[in-house]
């Protein structure tokens, strides 16, 4: 049942993945301001030459021991994208926040791989965003939750025809037999899987318009969510490589047969 | 349903008008990919009529008409998009392919009528018409432009 690390995991040569990302969140760095964002990017700017402003990402609502929550008073936050040349690759920063999201540029690009680019490229960054911050003396990030996100799409046209055959897609999903009911319609089906101590993973299928193109898709999102034993890099690192095999493993699950062998399924 | 903002667009003088449409998507999530999610709402119905269009074989008026070009089919997906809220005022649009390969999409409040037209060169154009005045028409040009046609075709 449970995703085991040492085992293989299943791969494809042609997945339907358009999007996978590694994010760390910590406690916020009081000492983070603004200008910070620029330095940061001084170091990196000639690998991601692109930056973009965006709102940020909410955080978990922060607690006391007791559970009560707390009212911080501290500005309002920002997030920076910094995109690499191609933008194929993205870096997220917030002051608690560090995200690397891969996507699928037009047709040419594979699936990068997770042992290949997706792991070790968030490692180095990693290290390099912690080296940043001790040495402009920012303090090291106390980490309160890790995510893997592995997004994939289904095209009208290549896995299904008419909305109801998404029930060949997908496993949890079966065609009703109903002389009254109406083809399968529209709309979002989330799930949630417990993962025991290292956290859940999220599933979500949405219908949905792809905004680049105006392709009809079903996206399939799975996020694994959880906390790593420390705040080490090696600690992260080890609980991302227990949610990556959730968001694989489980996606093999909740996808069909007659799907992997058009996805090129080869273990 | 994913919000976005659109930037105004360009003078009409400087060349097609819609190409110039920028969509910057204030994300809030932590995924990268941008989607229009669909409801179960006849807004939605519209889009995807819209997403068909691209479907469309070339002649399919037997005219002679291209289909739309797809760089038309994103952007009037976009205006839809960006326009969703209207939908507790408004039915959604009439959505039709027009000669030569363009889009149109006509809303009908009360005794009014607005139409919108997505040129083949991406540029836009509309039409109100309501029983108090004569026809309206004009270029296009701006997001909050049609949103005060909107505005204005929900006020019957």
């Amino acid at each position: 049942m449970n995703s085991g690390e040492h085992r293989p995991h299943p791969e494809f040569d042609d997945p339907p993945v358009v999007e996978t990302l590694l994010g760390v969140e910590f406690g916020p760095l009081a000492r983070w301001q603004v200008p910070h964002f620029g330095l940061f990017w001084s170091r990196i700017r000639e690998e991601y030459p692109h930056v973009e402003e965006q709102p940020p990402l909410a955080g978990s609502l922060p607690t006391n021991e007791a559970g009560e929550l707390i009212l911080r008073m501290t500005p309002p936050a920002v997030r920076c994208w910094f995109l690499e040349q191609r933008k194929a690759r993205l870096l997220q920063v917030q002051r608690d926040r560090f995200i690397h999201n891969w996507r699928k540029r037009p047709a040419a690009d594979a699936y990068p791989r997770y042992e290949n680019l997706i792991r070790p490229t968030f490692e180095r960054e990693w290290d390099r965003f912690c080296e940043f911050l001790r040495d402009e003396t920012l303090g090291k990030p106390e980490v309160t939750g890790c995510e893997v996100t592995y997004v994939n799409q289904f095209e009208r046209g290549r896995e299904w025809e008419q909305p109801g055959d998404v029930v060949e897609v997908v496993s949890f999903l079966r065609r009703i037999d109903s002389s009254f009911l109406p083809a399968f319609g529209l709309g979002r089906t989330s799930l949630s899987f417990d993962m025991g101590s290292e956290g859940s993973l999220h599933v979500d299928l949405v219908r949905a318009i792809r905004n680049a193109d105006a392709a009809e898709i079903f996206q399939l999102t799975l996020s694994a969510k959880g906390r790593p034993a420390v705040s080490s890099t090696e600690s992260i690192m080890q609980w991302f490589d227990v949610g990556r095999a959730w968001v694989v493993d489980g996606f093999v699950d909740l996808t069909t047969p007659a799907m992997h062998k058009l996805w090129k399924r080869t273990r | 349903m994913t919000t976005t903002e659109i930037s105004p667009l360009a003078p009409r003088s400087s060349g097609p008008v819609f190409t110039r449409l920028r969509m910057t998507p204030p994300r809030v999530e932590t995924e990268w990919s941008s989607i229009t999610e669909l409801h179960d709402e006849a807004w939605s119905g519209a889009i995807l009529k819209v997403a068909a269009l691209a479907r469309l074989h070339a002649d399919w008026d037997s005219y002679g008409s291209p289909p739309p070009a797809s760089t038309n089919v994103v952007l009037t997906v976009g205006l839809l998009r960006e326009t969703w809220d209207f939908h507790a005022l408004l039915s959604p649009p009439e959505v039709s392919p027009t000669p030569g390969g363009g889009i149109g999409l006509a809303w009908v409040g009360g005794t009014k009528t607005l139409e919108v037209m997505v040129m083949p060169d991406g540029s836009a154009e509309y039409l109100r018409v309501s029983p108090d005045g004569g026809p309206e028409e004009g270029p296009l040009l701006t997001l909050s432009e049609l949103r005060d046609h909107l505005i204005w075709i929900a006020s019957t």
